[in-house]
């Protein structure tokens, strides 16, 4: 008799212990479901951002032209740094 | 006998001055040799002075300007998140993902003030050495003052270069910084023009597209659809598309530049470990003290020369690599302004036509815009 009770609590014990499995993976499930819905693109996410206005593109712009004006011409004086000895006065060395 | 007499009379005395002309030639003509040469070493000197002090004159002129140019910085945006890297520190470590570094790209203050303070101890040191050649009265000395010239311009010269090809790298930084703001421009008015999609779905506004010409017209009632230039249908996919190939390009430009920085930073070590390596004085010393090392071409004899031009070799490098970077931000410009004049309502076509850099670039058809 005590045999047949204690077969019976182990199949509660077993029974429990698989709901309890089978209650987390639908969880589990569930909360993966939400992530993995339509998230918006990282484009998409930039509406939350300040968008730059026409002006501000603009500006951009023309720094960039800028800047890149700046950096042709220091990268042409590196090169004329780096062909300096054609120019060099001759000592008669 | 009269006649005789007197004949015999005038040939003694043409004798005699005969005699007292070679007795005053052979007393003075060493001292006319003399004389002669004298001059010739006058103006030798003088010549050699003069060449001396405008060779001189010519390297201060061109490391004055190299010394101008780093004293101005370049503005870096958002500064929090910058990669920098320092002499001591070779190595670059940036996240990399898709969309290129993460984080904008300087140069470390720390490298760019010893490039700039090498540049400055040459200049002291030349201009020491001019007013030596000043000051000199013989030629022997001058001779000694001109060797020494000689001797040290690759090493004066490499500083200046090593100045040159930092501001150089510098000013790419610039250029990359604003290409990643005005990307992030576009990126955030395509964002706009979604949302105006979006607003016509919904059913808060209308397109009209006539499929035949491939047009399409936006009324303003949707938000933010007033901003935009809807000439196709297809006008969100076409610019999503240019803006994956303007990432690429981005990512390129500034990999270049991380890749130069690195070696520069790498350069820069090498050369002041160099500069150590002579004589027991200290790095900066040495250059300061330039004037006064006697033996500079024997010191530099052995390794010394060639680590030299390997140090000019790899500056080389350097300044090309910036060359090709500097023509794809050329590239790169023409199709951000384009893309935003395609997309912008009025365009952008009064600041594209006033954008120097694309004077030379001729057709942007390259583009697909």
């Amino acid at each position: 008799m005590d045999r047949r009770e204690s077969k019976k609590t182990l199949w509660i014990i077993a029974g429990v212990i698989v709901g309890a499995i089978a209650i987390f993976g639908v969880l589990l499930a569930i909360i993966l479901g939400v992530i993995g819905t339509d998230q918006p693109s990282s484009t998409e996410s930039n509406i939350d951002q300040p968008v730059a206005s026409k002006e501000e593109l603009s500006n951009n712009l023309v720094e960039l032209d800028q800047n890149i004006q700046r950096s042709v011409n220091h990268q042409k004086a590196a090169e004329a740094a780096l062909k300096d000895d054609s120019k060099r006065i001759d000592l008669g060395n | 006998m009269r006649m005789t007499f007197a004949f015999m009379m005038n040939k003694k005395i043409s004798a005699l001055a005969f005699i007292l002309l070679s007795l005053l030639m052979a007393a003075y003509g060493p001292m006319a040799v003399t004389n002669a040469q004298s001059a010739a070493e006058v103006a030798k000197f003088k010549e050699l002075k003069e060449k001396t002090l405008k060779e001189i004159d010519r390297r201060l002129e061109r490391y004055k300007k190299t010394i101008e140019s780093l004293e101005i910085s370049v503005k870096i945006s958002n500064a929090e998140s910058t990669i920098q890297i320092s002499t001591d520190q070779a190595e670059l470590s940036a996240v990399k993902d898709k969309e290129g570094f993460q984080g904008r790209i300087k140069v470390a203050d720390s490298l760019k003030d010893k490039v700039k303070s090498y540049a400055q101890k040459v200049v002291e040191q030349l201009q020491s050495l001019k007013q030596q050649v000043l000051e000199t009265e013989t030629l022997e000395g001058l001779q000694e003052l001109v060797n020494k010239v000689e001797d040290q311009y690759l090493l004066t010269q490499l500083t200046d270069i090593q100045g040159a090809v930092t501001k150089a790298v510098e000013s790419l930084t610039a250029v990359v910084d604003k290409i990643e703001t005005v990307f992030g421009n576009l990126k955030s008015q395509i964002a706009k023009m979604k949302e105006c999609a979006r607003g016509i779905k919904n059913g808060e506004s209308q397109m009209n597209i006539d499929v035949s010409k491939g047009n399409a017209n936006v009324n303003a009632s949707a938000p933010g659809c007033n901003d935009f230039n809807w000439n196709s249908a297809d006008l969100i996919a076409r610019a999503e598309s240019q803006m994956s190939n303007f990432a690429t390009m981005a990512s390129t430009i500034k990999t270049i530049l991380a890749s130069s920085l690195a070696l520069l930073a790498t350069l820069v070590t090498s050369f002041s470990g160099l500069l150590g390596g002579l004589g027991s004085l200290g790095s900066l010393g040495n250059l300061a003290n330039l004037a006064n090392i006697a033996n500079l071409g024997d010191l530099l004899g052995g390794g010394g020369l060639g680590n030299l031009s390997g140090l000019m070799s790899s500056f080389s490098a350097i300044t090309s690599q910036l060359g090709i970077a500097n023509n794809m931000s050329i590239n790169a410009l023409g199709g951000l302004g384009s893309l935003g004049g395609l997309i912008n309502v009025g365009g952008l076509s009064g600041v594209l036509g006033s954008l120097t850099s694309l004077s030379g670039l001729g057709n942007l058809g390259g583009f697909g815009l």
